[in-house]
């Protein structure tokens, strides 16, 4: 059996699916694993071979070269992307998984022969399918952002019907001894902080000052720490002058170009990592080496944080963060992310997480939780990624979301019918966990004020689907959607359903004076899957409370 | 119209109304820098020079890959001619043609042979400033730019629904618009035309 996996991503997201494809090998061993990369990402190589017998290379230069440059043959571009999709072809996959999810690798998807396609696939009329729920989910609802979306791993993996176990996530990449040569060679001290401030987009990248006041506080409490700041062989010059602005500020650092071997290895040698959003912090997630995320600029953390437990996010509280990944430069022109992450504050929470005193973490997540959030991750008992707010005043709200977040895995999985007793207890257990104590009086109070919040969205999101009922008879479409948006944003949030209001918005940018309804049959269907998912999630979320309430009532006695 | 002239350094050189073709002062000096300039791409197997000035680039390029095939066309018979008979032994591993533009049987019977080979285009500035025309239009024809060059296409790979009624093809963008759905060539220009976006 031969599997084709089709990762047309850059280095950063393939290192995050290291999971995913250690879950694939593990859950699959006969089958023959191959992968399709871009050129940009050839780098990984080593790092893939452990799980993919071939890697085969998306030339995408090559190719945009062959049509972007008028002195070049549109038709080299044609032949030689046709001759590629023939020689993958030759290899008579019976798999093809997509893990990229955009229209490139859609069409491309779709002319590799296989048995069984998983993913994204748009046919030569643009029709797309997706074959699970979930990867519909990353198009509906994680492109559309939202506090309560799954990260991409866990929502790739819900879709492939794998689950990541905890040894999924160790990197086996350093074993080989060239690696701790290459550490070794430099002389350098380890067990200490090291520092990845570098990234390929510029927007992720902390100022200079901030991250000097944030290594000056860790520094003055943590002397006898050693901070090495690392970066790879191509960033040398850049390594060297911000090492000599940091130097300057009186910091003691050391300093280290190293190969992804080469950091793998320090990083195991390593207490900590502070890391802006790259592939270092994908690559440290599969060590034993603790991580603080500094998520900045187009770094959103919901879809593609740390996926390590117990990291570290630190995040700044500003309207426009996260940015979009395509756009270019700042749409503020200042980086206010940058300014709203307070340097030495986030070296004193570096220090608290550097030395595991949690309690002062929290007493400063609490004080600075106008400015930034401070999260730590956790991926158990539910088997899927959350950050969970450092302050406590959050975790009311963070219990909240769990619920959302447990209902709409089940509804994707299909698991709902019948309920387990599992993830009723789990939820209680957790709860608990996140109020701090066993204070039961606490906990039915606040699954009484969850149940009000559940049963008045499930007859809000009730009421839509009757709207929508009579919008097929009603003579004026337009009205009917305005009064569901005002029921949409009077009773639901926008983080609750970001597919259902993005649904009912396009609704209403649709000119109905001259359109006809049958004319938008497609958009109203989608209308209805979108209603009709609300009210499943609503009814699951529903049950889960009333038998957590029943299993808490049966403990008080 | 077409004049013999010497160079200082002593190899002859041509003149195409009054307009020198190569190099007054050397113009072997001028075709090794020319052909250090090339960037020929690993897979080439075909390198195909649109235009043949002196000869001396030509002569230089065969010297320096001798695995590749060479093709050179030119538009003006009388040139052809004499850099056969100036370069013979240095050029006998190169393929020489006379193609006007008015040829289009030649130009078609070249696209053919073309198809499924890795070619790149060379062309000689000198060639480039004195016969624009012609060296821009075989440019476009050969890298498939052209509406006609299309057709050819469209034909030889039985891509039947595409239609080339409107579209110059200057770019991806074009192609993806001249190609209407269910032609098999689409999937293909559409994967193309995302990764230019």
């Amino acid at each position: 059996m031969k599997m084709l996996v089709v990762d047309l991503l850059r280095l950063g997201d393939l290192l995050m699916h290291r999971p995913l494809y250690q879950a694939m090998k593990r859950e699959h061993p006969d089958v023959e694993l191959h992968i399709l990369i871009n050129s940009d990402a050839k780098v990984a190589e080593p790092i893939l071979k452990q799980w993919f017998s071939e890697i085969h290379i998306f030339d995408r230069k090559q190719y945009q070269n062959a049509c972007l440059d008028r002195s070049a043959s549109l038709l080299s571009a044609v032949n030689q992307l046709s001759w590629q999709i023939e020689d993958l072809n030759q290899r008579h996959f019976d798999y093809v998984v997509n893990m990229t999810q955009n229209k490139l690798s859609g069409y491309l998807t779709d002319l590799i022969e296989a048995e069984e396609v998983y993913g994204l696939t748009i046919d030569n009329k643009d029709r797309s399918d997706f074959f699970s729920p979930w990867f519909r989910y990353l198009e509906d609802h994680v492109t559309l952002g939202g506090a309560n979306v799954f990260h991409y791993n866990d929502a790739l993996a819900g879709g492939l019907g794998l689950q990541i176990q905890p040894e999924d996530l160790r990197c086996r990449f350093d074993e080989e001894p060239q690696f701790q040569d290459e550490v070794r060679s430099l002389g350098l001290k380890t067990k200490g902080l090291v520092v990845q401030a570098t990234s390929f987009d510029s927007r992720k990248e902390w100022d200079v000052t901030s991250l000097g006041d944030a290594l000056l506080a860790f520094q003055s409490l943590n002397q006898d720490s050693s901070i090495t700041l690392i970066g790879a062989p191509f960033e040398a010059d850049q390594i060297q002058s911000l090492y000599g602005q940091l130097q300057a500020r009186g910091l003691h650092l050391q300093m280290a170009l190293l190969s992804l071997g080469g950091v793998t290895a320090l990083l195991n040698q390593s207490k900590c990592l502070l890391t802006v959003d790259t592939s270092i912090k994908h690559l440290a997630a599969g060590t034993s080496c603790k991580i603080v995320e500094l998520a900045l600029g187009s770094a959103d953390v919901r879809k593609t944080g740390v996926y390590k437990d117990h990291s570290l996010i630190i995040e700044p509280k500003i309207e426009c963060f996260p940015c979009a990944h395509r756009a270019d430069g700042c749409e503020r022109k200042t980086f206010e992310c940058r300014q709203a992450i307070p340097g030495d504050l986030a070296g004193l929470a570096l220090s608290h997480f550097y030395r595991g005193t949690l309690d002062g973490l929290h007493v400063l997540a609490e004080q600075t939780k106008d400015e930034c959030a401070m999260s730590l991750v956790k991926t158990t008992p539910f088997g899927f990624w959350r950050k969970i707010s450092c302050s406590p005043s959050d975790w009311s709200f963070e219990a909240s979301r769990l619920l959302t977040m447990l209902s709409t895995q089940r509804l994707l999985d299909g698991s709902h019918k019948p309920m387990g007793t599992d993830v009723a207890l789990h939820l209680i257990e957790e709860v608990y966990l996140l109020m701090g104590a066993m204070d039961s009086d606490r906990f039915s109070k606040w699954l009484k004020s969850i149940e009000a919040d559940s049963f008045k969205k499930q007859t809000t999101i009730e009421s839509m689907v009757h709207i929508s009922r009579t919008l097929r008879k009603h003579h004026n479409p337009a009205e009917c959607l305005e009064k569901m948006h005002q029921k949409l944003v009077t009773e639901i949030h926008v983080d609750e359903d970001p597919n259902l209001f993005d649904r009912v918005r396009r609704g209403m940018e649709i000119d109905w004076s001259t359109s006809k309804l049958v004319d938008n049959f497609d958009y109203l269907r989608q209308l209805d899957v979108a209603l009709d998912h609300s009210f499943q999630k609503s009814e699951i979320q529903h049950r889960l409370i009333r038998y957590a309430k029943e299993l808490s009532e049966r403990r008080t006695r | 119209m077409l004049k013999v002239e010497q160079a200082r350094s002593g190899d002859p050189i041509l003149k195409w109304n009054n307009r020198l073709l190569s190099s007054r002062i050397d113009p072997r000096k001028e075709a090794v820098s020319f052909v250090n300039g090339l960037d020929v791409h690993p897979s080439t197997d075909v390198l195909l020079f649109i235009g043949l000035a002196s000869g001396y680039q030509l002569v230089e390029a065969v010297k320096r890959f001798p695995d590749l095939h060479i093709i050179a066309i030119d538009g003006h018979g009388p040139i052809c001619e004499w850099i056969k008979k100036t370069h013979g032994m240095e050029l006998r591993h190169a393929e020489l043609k006379v193609l006007s533009q008015e040829d289009k049987g030649a130009l078609q019977h070249l696209q053919a042979r073309l198809l499924g080979v890795n070619y790149q285009l060379v062309q000689i500035p000198s060639v480039r400033h004195i016969f624009p025309k012609w060296a821009y239009d075989l440019q476009d024809h050969l890298n498939f730019r052209s509406q006609q060059a299309f057709r050819f296409l469209v034909e030889k790979r039985s891509w039947s629904h595409a239609t080339v009624e409107t579209c110059q093809l200057a770019s991806i963008k074009e192609l993806s618009e001249a190609v209407p759905k269910g032609s098999g060539l689409r999937p293909f220009v559409k994967i193309l035309r995302e990764l230019v976006k």
